[in-house]
């Protein structure tokens, strides 16, 4: 539940419903008094800057102003995973959790295609130009050896 | 706390400056009259600039309904609320405004429904 409080105007102090006294001057301006002190040195014309408990004071002689600033620097900014474009959390989070290795693998297979589907490419835009290929030379294969199959080692 | 031969502002556009209360009204022996209340006025002095077109002359008798007073009003909560002066707008037997407009700003207290058109004629609630 909240609940509605004014600004006292000399101590700047909270006044709950049902405290408190609301002066309205000639010009119409009003002016919420806590309490009966803060209404006497109002009536008085005391200047809520030169006593020394008033939040005026206590702002313009930096009081208690290190403390909230410490505060705020400990505050961060945490990390939240979210869905982007086109991939969901969830494959974000199975991708995260594969062992590096396999991640390394798939990328060194997706190099490699890449690479062939290049020179593919290179192979037949050389061949459209009309380079003359060199002729193959047929290295001479030797046939059937007798000794060769009756080499002791590899059987298959 | 007003009473008889008390003076007060008119803060409307009657054309009346200052009024005398002669009689306050709501029962028998009341003597004191608070925000809120009907009072029979008198007017004293009228405002310089509307001299010519005042709606209202001097030493004619009125009905008065006073919106501000120094003495403060204790709120049913038990904050009290008080002005810098105590002022009356002037209203006509049957209790409707006499005037047009009403200057400064009128008190919370006065929102109900008997107060309606005093409300709507004003420049603000406080």
């Amino acid at each position: 539940m909240v609940i509605n409080t004014e600004l006292c105007a000399l101590s700047e102090y909270r006044i709950y419903p049902g405290n408190g006294k609301l002066m309205i001057r000639r010009d119409g301006r009003p002016i919420w008094l806590g309490t009966s002190k803060a209404y006497g040195l109002t009536v008085q014309r005391k200047k809520a800057a030169k006593l020394v408990w008033t939040q005026a004071w206590r702002r313009l002689h930096k009081k208690g102003i290190s403390e909230t600033a410490s505060k705020k620097r400990t505050r961060r900014v945490g990390k939240v995973q979210r869905a982007v474009v086109g991939a969901s959390l969830e494959d974000i989070k199975k991708k995260a959790a594969q062992k590096s290795e396999i991640r390394k693998d798939a990328k060194e297979a997706a190099i490699k295609e890449l690479k062939d589907r290049k020179a593919a490419n290179k192979a037949k835009s050389g061949g459209a130009k009309g380079k003359v290929a060199k002729p193959h030379t047929f290295q001479k294969v030797p046939k059937h050896m007798g000794g060769a199959s009756k080499r002791a080692g590899t059987q298959r | 706390m007003i009473q008889q031969q008390t003076i007060l502002k008119v803060s409307d556009n009657s054309g009346a400056k200052t009024v005398r209360c002669i009689r306050v009204l709501g029962g028998f022996r009341k003597k004191y009259a608070k925000l809120g209340d009907n009072i029979i006025v008198s007017v004293q002095q009228l405002r310089n600039k509307s001299k010519k077109t005042s709606k209202v002359k001097k030493g004619e008798v009125y009905k008065a309904l006073i919106i501000r007073t120094k003495v403060p009003h204790k709120k049913k909560d038990g904050s009290q609320i008080w002005f810098g002066e105590n002022s009356v707008v002037l209203v006509n037997k049957q209790e409707n405004p006499v005037s047009t407009r009403i200057i400064g700003p009128l008190p919370k207290l006065l929102k109900k429904k008997k107060f309606q058109k005093f409300i709507s004629m004003s420049s603000g609630l406080i």
